[in-house]
């Protein structure tokens, strides 16, 4: 018996053209067949070749359709996950770069500003357009509305329980980081707030106290719309600021009180103890002033800097946490616009009358009319009324 | 700016790409599978290698330097099964001996219709157990079934072209000239 040239079956086995024919098998016969007639005298050697590669050749299984759309799910899944992670930790980066930036380009003395919580005049902002009748607004939309001659609140250290004028109140929600609760002050009435940290603050009537239930930043912040007097609890490195839209005033522990009107572009602080800075927000200095007890610094409505007066007797000026405003040598016109402000309404006073000055103490109640007919009578001046708008003149 | 437009062009290209990688996953998925059956036996394994492949590719945005396809997935999902197989076996203190495998064997239960190719197949895989490397056996598969050049073997053996030429060469010149293996296949082809 002859033996097979292996030198031919190789040859066939590492040629390509060999191989690609014959592994597709609706080829190879034909193939085969052909190259058989090619070359006649090597039909074993191309039988055998056939043979070893179809031997060697495994079967491929296919899996089914199912199988594999499960699996490329899962691919697009992890890779979606995967990608979304790799982007959070880019923007987290840029975000830790612009604050770095931010705070160099500050400088130290703004350093204070960059707090964790922007968001509360952000919310000023999106509140102010929106509800503006008296009451009190929790975190949870629940709206309270406030009765009583001297109305008084009080926050649970926690900030999740609230007794207003007697009663208890409980916030639905757990206070969170971002909850605020929002206290406009009826006209013509002061409210006694007391928030979770132990601060008081006296809410002048009209005024608008964006306050968090519970204090669980770094800083602890309110905002101001109108006007209140702060006696703040010292915290140990937890600051208190109050922001107003042009005018924040920072303090660790003291008593001040703050006005800021907005339609007027009035703003100022007066200090009372302890002490506290201010800094201006819109103008270009940017720089913080530091106000000494019977201090009372406001914003320079030209030069958008800050101002400071000296006050004789800064107690009379908020004397109406007490519900009443002790005067001494007080400019008519001047109360007469604290009145205004106080109940809404609006007084009208002849220039020849502003130079009067009155002192004692004015009793706020409830009613302007009573108020308005004291300072009459105290000034020997004639009151008239045309709905909310009240007249002085000489008397006759 | 500039970043978030950076961004947009990425998820863009990402989306683009993902559909080619569909087709291409699922005209490959057979042949991952089963060249991975030659590496073990564990299904979850494969699947794992084939699944950490593509999310890879999805994500990676230098795609477009990928001149291969086929051979930069099969290179990668080499890499990545025998990974995974290394790893399992780390837990596995029996087995840590064990060097890495490539075998080629087929399975009782497979069903062959044709009486022919269940012989050959015997035969064949006797010769290969008894005779050849996996080295030699991986070669075999990727030339026979995949039907690789030799420029994409040498990437997936990480040897040089040379090497894999002169690998295979030897390999089935043995196999040919093999008197067993001959006189096995002209006995059953005569009878």
């Amino acid at each position: 018996m002859k033996t097979e040239n292996w030198n031919f079956i190789t040859d066939l086995l590492l040629d390509d053209s060999f191989i690609s024919n014959v592994t597709d098998s609706s080829l190879s016969r034909q193939y085969v067949e052909v190259l058989k007639k090619e070359y006649p005298d090597k039909k074993k050697e191309i039988e055998i070749a056939l043979s070893i590669i179809k031997g060697i050749k495994i079967e491929d299984k296919s899996s089914s359709i199912k199988y594999k759309q499960a699996i490329w799910d899962r691919i697009k899944e992890k890779a979606a996950l995967t990608n979304k992670n790799r982007r959070k930790s880019i923007t987290l980066f840029i975000g830790i770069a612009a604050t770095v930036l931010l705070i160099i380009g500050l400088g130290i003395s703004s350093v204070f500003y960059f707090t964790d919580n922007e968001k509360i005049e952000q919310y000023a902002l999106k509140l102010s357009s929106g509800i503006s009748t008296p009451g009190l607004i929790l975190s949870d939309g629940q709206q309270l509305s406030i009765q009583g001659e001297q109305p008084t609140i009080t926050y649970s250290e926690d900030g999740s329980k609230l007794i207003i004028d007697g009663s208890l109140k409980v916030q639905k929600t757990a206070p969170r980081e971002d909850a605020y609760n929002q206290l406009i002050a009826p006209y013509g009435k002061t409210i006694t707030l007391t928030l979770s940290d132990g601060t008081r603050v006296w809410v002048s009537s009209g005024s608008r106290l964006i306050y968090p239930p519970s204090f669980n930043r770094k800083v602890r912040e309110i905002y101001l719309d109108g006007e209140a007097y702060f006696e703040v609890a010292s915290v140990k490195n937890k600051p208190f600021i109050v922001k107003t839209e042009k005018m924040d005033t920072r303090v660790l522990g003291t008593k001040f009180y703050v006005q800021a009107y907005a339609k007027e572009n009035k703003y100022s602080t007066l200090l009372l103890e302890g002490k506290v800075m201010l800094s201006e927000k819109k103008g270009k200095s940017n720089h913080e002033v530091a106000l000494k007890p019977g201090q009372q610094g406001y914003v320079n409505q030209n030069q958008n800097d800050i101002r400071i007066n000296e006050v004789d007797n800064p107690e009379n000026k908020i004397s109406w946490i007490h519900g009443y405003f002790r005067l001494e040598n007080e400019r008519l016109d001047q109360l007469l616009d604290r009145i205004a402000k106080y109940y809404d309404i609006k007084i009208t006073l002849p220039e020849s009358l502003t130079p009067i000055v009155i002192s004692g103490k004015l009793d706020l109640k409830e009613n302007p009319e009573t108020v308005l007919n004291d300072i009459a009578v105290l000034a020997n001046l004639e009151l008239t009324q045309e709905e909310k708008k009240y007249f002085f003149k000489k008397m006759k | 700016m500039s970043s978030i437009k950076k961004d947009k062009k990425n998820k863009l290209t990402l989306n683009k790409y993902a559909d080619e990688l569909a087709s291409i996953y699922y005209a490959q998925f057979d042949a991952l599978y089963n060249y991975g059956k030659r590496f073990t036996s564990d299904n979850f394994l494969i699947e794992d290698a084939i699944q950490n492949v593509f999310v890879n590719l999805m994500l990676d945005s230098n795609h477009e330097k990928i001149n291969n396809i086929r051979s930069y997935i099969l290179v990668s999902f080499r890499n990545e099964l025998i990974r995974l197989i290394n790893k399992s076996r780390k837990h596995d203190m029996l087995d840590q001996v064990k060097e890495f495998e490539f075998i080629l064997e087929y399975s009782e239960d497979e069903n062959f219709e044709d009486e022919e190719l269940k012989i050959l197949k015997k035969i064949l895989n006797n010769y290969l157990l008894k005779n050849t490397t996996s080295r030699q056996q991986e070669i075999i598969y990727l030339k026979y079934n995949l039907g690789l050049t030799y420029e994409e073997i040498s990437k997936i053996l990480k040897i040089t072209i040379e090497s894999c030429r002169t690998l295979m060469y030897r390999t089935i010149k043995r196999m040919a000239s093999d008197p067993e293996l001959l006189k096995k296949l002209r006995f059953w082809k005569e009878y």
